[in-house]
């Protein structure tokens, strides 16, 4: 439809008092708002994705267009019936105790948001049990933990033994990122999950929940 | 303005092999590159992330080894480890910087202690519990660093603080907080300067552009020393120019050295 096709592009060029307008044309239309989301909304931040993959557009406008899509979001969630959400998964996320490295992690709270997803981010230099508080207070579908020190890697451990001690592991995904850490690192400690970068988290995530 | 050679770093992942792999050619080609390109002072990181933390002690000492014999330039210690960091100045020997002390944890007294010991410049990120948003916030980290140094006798001329560049793409105020940062620093009396450069450009396209440019404005504050890519011929090309500009290039010498070296564009 022609409306949501004007929805899209405007989440696109990050015009948020264009999305803010259209979303309440179709309102006002009668839409459902489920509907307006998937057509109108997140067809327009699929293309973002997948221009910003390509580099063919850079993070200050895929900040503009997330801002404008959580606008839009933000004033169909009232009319959302129940059992039904405005996102496709929830992901928590945060940099692990004694390091400030925020960059990587935010780049996949971007791209993950920008995908559909509901992201909670916990920050950084974030305590074992902040992440397991936050485990059982969100039930999130996944768990993400960055690091970018060597020295803060073994802290990806206390928070799976952490969730393990309090029976949540089951429950919830944990994927592991940042530049020292890799799969054979992933894969020992007994996360679920690994991504290399930004991309690759949300391919995988995707995965998770469909 | 010295100009430490970021390169060898184990998270880019050829580094990382090469340290894994003990590819001593790879590391002192890098090195070599790095001092032919105009570096003063050649990193060493070693973090690869995939041994324990003896593990990395023996990465340190294999890769400063290696790079010893392959350059006649100092080398900067990039680690938070405390046993990766003594190991290398023990290599390395005096005059050798530690890259980096932060005011985080337990780190700041004992990596203190060993510039002392090593007479070692140091590089000082005002930091704790995450970076300060503000230009004072930065600067109160920056005086509880001196403080610390103070005390434990640690000459101020050794200590390079670095006032943080954050991308632009994510804030557009961020370069302007790093450059007010940056010339409060100067004003406190005895300290260096130095800044890691490139995180200012991340998520933009044409990076040398807007490092470059940043580059020269940090410069013109009086912006001691640059942990950047020695092999990008713009950021080069401004630290050439800018020593020129602002009168610290003796007869245009260091410009018109660096002309004939090719490495100026």
């Amino acid at each position: 439809m022609e409306s949501y096709k004007n929805l899209a592009e405007a989440v696109e060029n990050g015009e948020e008092e264009e999305v803010k307008k259209l979303v309440q044309q179709a309102l006002e239309n009668g839409d459902v708002a489920l509907q307006i989301i998937d057509q109108g909304l997140m067809k327009g931040m699929e293309v973002v994705g997948e221009k910003f993959g390509k580099g063919d557009m850079f993070i200050p406008e895929v900040m503009i267009s997330a801002l404008s899509l959580q606008s839009g979001i933000k004033m169909l969630k009232p009319y959302l019936e129940e059992g039904q959400r405005s996102h496709i998964g929830k992901v928590v996320i945060g940099t692990v105790a004694g390091d400030i490295h925020d960059l990587g992690k935010n780049l996949v709270k971007m791209m993950l948001t920008a995908n559909g997803f509901e992201v909670i981010d916990l920050g950084t230099d974030t305590p074992v049990e902040d992440f397991v508080k936050a485990v059982e207070e969100h039930s999130p579908e996944v768990l993400g933990l960055s690091a970018l020190l060597t020295t803060t890697m073994p802290e990806m451990n206390k928070v799976l033994d952490a969730l393990k001690e309090k029976g949540l592991k089951d429950q919830v995904k944990v994927i592991l990122g940042g530049a020292p850490v890799n799969q054979d690192f992933a894969q020992k400690i007994g996360a679920d999950l690994y991504a290399e970068d930004a991309l690759e988290a949300v391919k995988v995530l995707k995965e998770q929940v469909n | 303005m010295l100009v430490i050679g970021e390169l060898i770093n184990a998270s880019g992942k050829k580094v990382k092999n090469a340290i894994i792999n003990r590819d001593s050619d790879f590391i002192a080609g890098l090195a070599k590159k790095q001092e032919d390109a105009g570096a003063d002072y050649i990193d060493v990181n070693v973090a690869t992330g995939s041994g324990d933390q003896a593990g990395e002690v023996d990465d340190m000492k294999w890769a400063v080894n290696v790079i010893k014999e392959a350059v006649d330039k100092p080398m900067a210690i990039d680690t938070t480890d405390y046993n990766s960091l003594e190991a290398g100045l023990e290599c390395c020997g005096e005059g050798t910087f530690i890259n980096s002390v932060s005011a985080e944890g337990e780190r700041l007294d004992s990596f203190l202690e060993l510039a002392k010991k090593y007479s070692s410049p140091v590089v000082a990120l005002p930091i704790r519990e995450g970076i300060p948003e503000t230009v004072e916030g930065r600067l109160e980290v920056c005086k509880e660093i001196i403080n610390r140094a103070d005390t434990l006798g640690v000459q101020r001329e050794s200590l390079y603080f670095d006032p943080l560049a954050l991308p632009v793409s994510v804030d557009s105020n961020n370069a302007r907080i790093t450059l007010d940062t940056l010339k409060k620093i100067k004003e406190y009396n005895g300290v260096k300067s130095t800044i890691g450069l490139s995180n200012i450009s991340y998520g933009l396209p044409q990076r040398e552009l807007i490092n470059s440019s940043f580059l020269l404005f940090a410069m013109q504050l009086g912006l001691d020393s640059a942990i950047m890519n020695p092999m990008a011929k713009g950021a080069m090309a401004a630290v050439k120019s800018g020593n020129v500009l602002l009168g610290k290039d003796y007869m245009c010498a260091g410009y018109l050295k660096a002309y004939r070296a090719g490495i100026l564009g």
